[in-house]
């Protein structure tokens, strides 16, 4: 049986990376239709900026978005005055998560939209048929089982954030602790050898299982796009 | 059915670093591109669709330009009302058929259940594209695009893959539609007998050049297309009405001369347009008795065009305006001193002329 900590640990990793993937998902969604879709001048700067998160060490993220939103900084304070800073908090590990798995996210769903043949948009063009209904009756269905794989690897990612999420909003038991840190205190606390190793595992199932799920999504999204 | 003014087409491109350049009009009714494979007819239906720029140039259909490099102009394709179905019907699968055509329709209730009728799609509304055949999914790409209310419709090579008998009945109901809707159509083809079963006009395009334009009977006569298309198929268009029937032959009026052909139960009165190949007729000076030859057409030879050891003649049927393509040797040619100017008789079997389709 789980302990109450472990309990507490695992709600909270599984809150904070599902309201990572929620937040994520939409700017993800219209990140990589832009990148599939749209060719101009300073694209590649654009890629590099979005995959960012994904080369530099997570502790640059987390110190960045405490540059940014912690309390003594001038958007953070003023976020702070109306009650709404993130620093700290679970919100603020959802950020964190969030942002770390935007660019997993990105490239996954901007696959999807790839995939969708040309032909379509030159006959929608040609039919006169407007951007928002090429979209939203077109692409984004074709699109569906690639945007949920995305959502799933981005879960996958959240769920294990670690270093910008220890460095944003620290390490605070039922308040920030998720389960990566909560391995991470064990660990270094003396004789905490057995309690780091149930974290281990119950970091590895919601990890492993949507890796899975990601990767079942993908194939089928793939198949269909062929049939297409 | 008459259009207020034919599209006068204007294109100028490059083509493999080489200058390209097509002008050509699209009056009422259906209008044949026709050329070889890389003669550009592909690029010509994508730049008036505004799926391709061209490097340098000008695009203008009739008085309205819309492209020009130096200008800086350039009609975004969905502003451009030109219709583009190719041989990939693009159907959206996640739409049903009848959704597939009404996201871009600009039709009334009335005349889009009539279309829909006239194209034989309307049991298919409910279904899913991809469960239709590759014919009935032409139909409603057809269907779909004319929905719209083009301007133009282009069709590149739609029949591609399609067994002989629904190429031709999709042919048959391109013509209907296009008569029905009263919409301009472009039909891109390298298949001459495609062009001679459903258009009206036709222009030759060649290595990025056109070549020849005008009506049907005037671009099959033009010996280029022979050139461009293959010697075999080279022939000549005639219109003729039926006058009478007798001993199995009908007998019909070319306008100054008559001719015969096999009885094909054709009413007598109706309009026909024949067929007859350049390999189906044969040259004689002056009328020969003794032989089963029906059709003895005295004729003018116009013009000799030698390709390799044989001549296609450009000949003028005596009294009549049509012209007929006769495919000779050389040696024939030298043995009866062919010039050009002199007086023959263009000898064909009733047999060999073939009716194409009743107006």
């Amino acid at each position: 049986m789980l302990t109450a900590v472990e309990i507490a640990a695992l709600g909270l990793s599984l809150k904070v990376a599902l309201w990572a993937t929620f937040l994520t998902l939409p700017l993800a969604v219209v990140t990589a239709h832009f990148l599939a879709r749209q060719q101009f001048a300073g694209k590649i700067l654009v890629e590099t900026l979005v995959h960012v998160p994904l080369v530099v060490p997570p502790v640059v993220v987390g110190y960045a978005l405490l540059l940014f939103l912690a309390p003594n900084s001038g958007f953070g304070g003023w976020l702070e005055s109306i009650g709404l800073s993130p620093a700290f908090k679970w919100q603020g590990a959802a950020i964190a998560s969030g942002l770390m798995a935007f660019p997993l996210m990105v490239r996954s769903i901007r696959q999807a939209f790839e995939a969708e043949p040309n032909s379509y948009r030159e006959v929608a063009e040609t039919l006169g048929i407007s951007r928002w209904q090429q979209f939203s009756r077109i692409s984004l269905p074709l699109a569906f089982p690639g945007i949920l794989s995305g959502a799933v690897l981005g879960f996958a990612r959240a769920i294990g954030e670690f270093g910008a999420t220890i460095t944003f909003v620290a390490n605070i038991p039922s308040l920030t602790q998720t389960l990566p840190l909560a391995l991470y205190s064990a660990a270094q606390s003396p004789g905490g050898e057995d309690t780091a190793m149930r974290f281990a595992f119950l970091c590895l199932v919601p990890a492993l299982g949507s890796l899975a799920l990601s990767e079942a999504l993908t194939r089928r999204a793939k198949a269909k796009a062929q049939q297409a | 059915m008459t259009l207020s003014q034919p599209y006068c087409i204007c294109l100028r491109w490059t083509q493999n670093g080489e200058p390209a350049a097509a002008d050509f009009t699209i009056g009422s009714g259906i209008t044949a591109l026709i050329g070889p494979s890389g003669a550009g007819k592909t690029t010509v239906a994508r730049l008036l669709a505004g799926l391709q720029a061209p490097d340098v140039g000008t695009i203008s259909c009739s008085d309205t330009l819309l492209y020009d490099t130096e200008k800086g102009i350039n009609v975004p394709t969905a502003q451009r009302h030109i219709g583009y179905v190719t041989q990939d019907p693009s159907l959206f699968p996640t739409l049903s058929v009848e959704e597939n055509i009404l996201i871009a329709s600009a039709l009334d209730t009335a005349a889009y259940e009539t279309l829909c009728a006239e194209a034989d799609v309307t049991d298919l509304l409910p279904r899913n594209p991809q469960t239709l055949s590759g014919g009935e999914a032409r139909r409603v790409a057809i269907v779909r695009a004319l929905a719209a209310k083009p301007k133009l419709l282009i069709l590149d090579e739609p029949m591609t893959g399609l067994d002989p008998k629904r190429r031709k009945s999709l042919l048959l109901l391109i013509r209907k539609l296009s008569i029905k809707t009263n919409t301009p159509t472009l039909l891109i083809t390298h298949h001459i007998e495609e062009m001679l079963l459903a258009a009206d006009h036709a222009v030759l395009m060649a290595k990025g050049q056109t070549l020849a334009t005008g009506s049907i009977e005037d671009v099959i006569a033009n010996p280029q297309t022979s050139a461009h298309l293959g010697i075999d198929d080279a022939g000549s268009i005639i219109t003729a009405t039926i006058i009478s029937r007798s001993d199995g032959l009908l007998c019909a009026d070319i306008g100054g001369q008559t001719i015969y052909l096999a009885d094909d139960d054709e009413p007598i009165g109706s309009r026909l347009r024949l067929r007859i190949l350049g390999r189906d007729i044969s040259i004689a000076k002056g009328n020969i008795k003794n032989i089963s030859i029906i059709n003895q057409l005295p004729a003018i030879v116009q013009a000799i065009d030698s390709q390799g050891h044989e001549q296609i003649l450009t000949l003028e049927l005596c009294d009549t305006p049509h012209k007929l393509l006769a495919r000779i040797t050389e040696k024939s040619s030298i043995a009866l001193r062919i010039t050009e100017g002199i007086q023959v008789h263009a000898l064909v079997k009733a047999v060999a002329v073939k009716e194409l389709m009743t107006d």
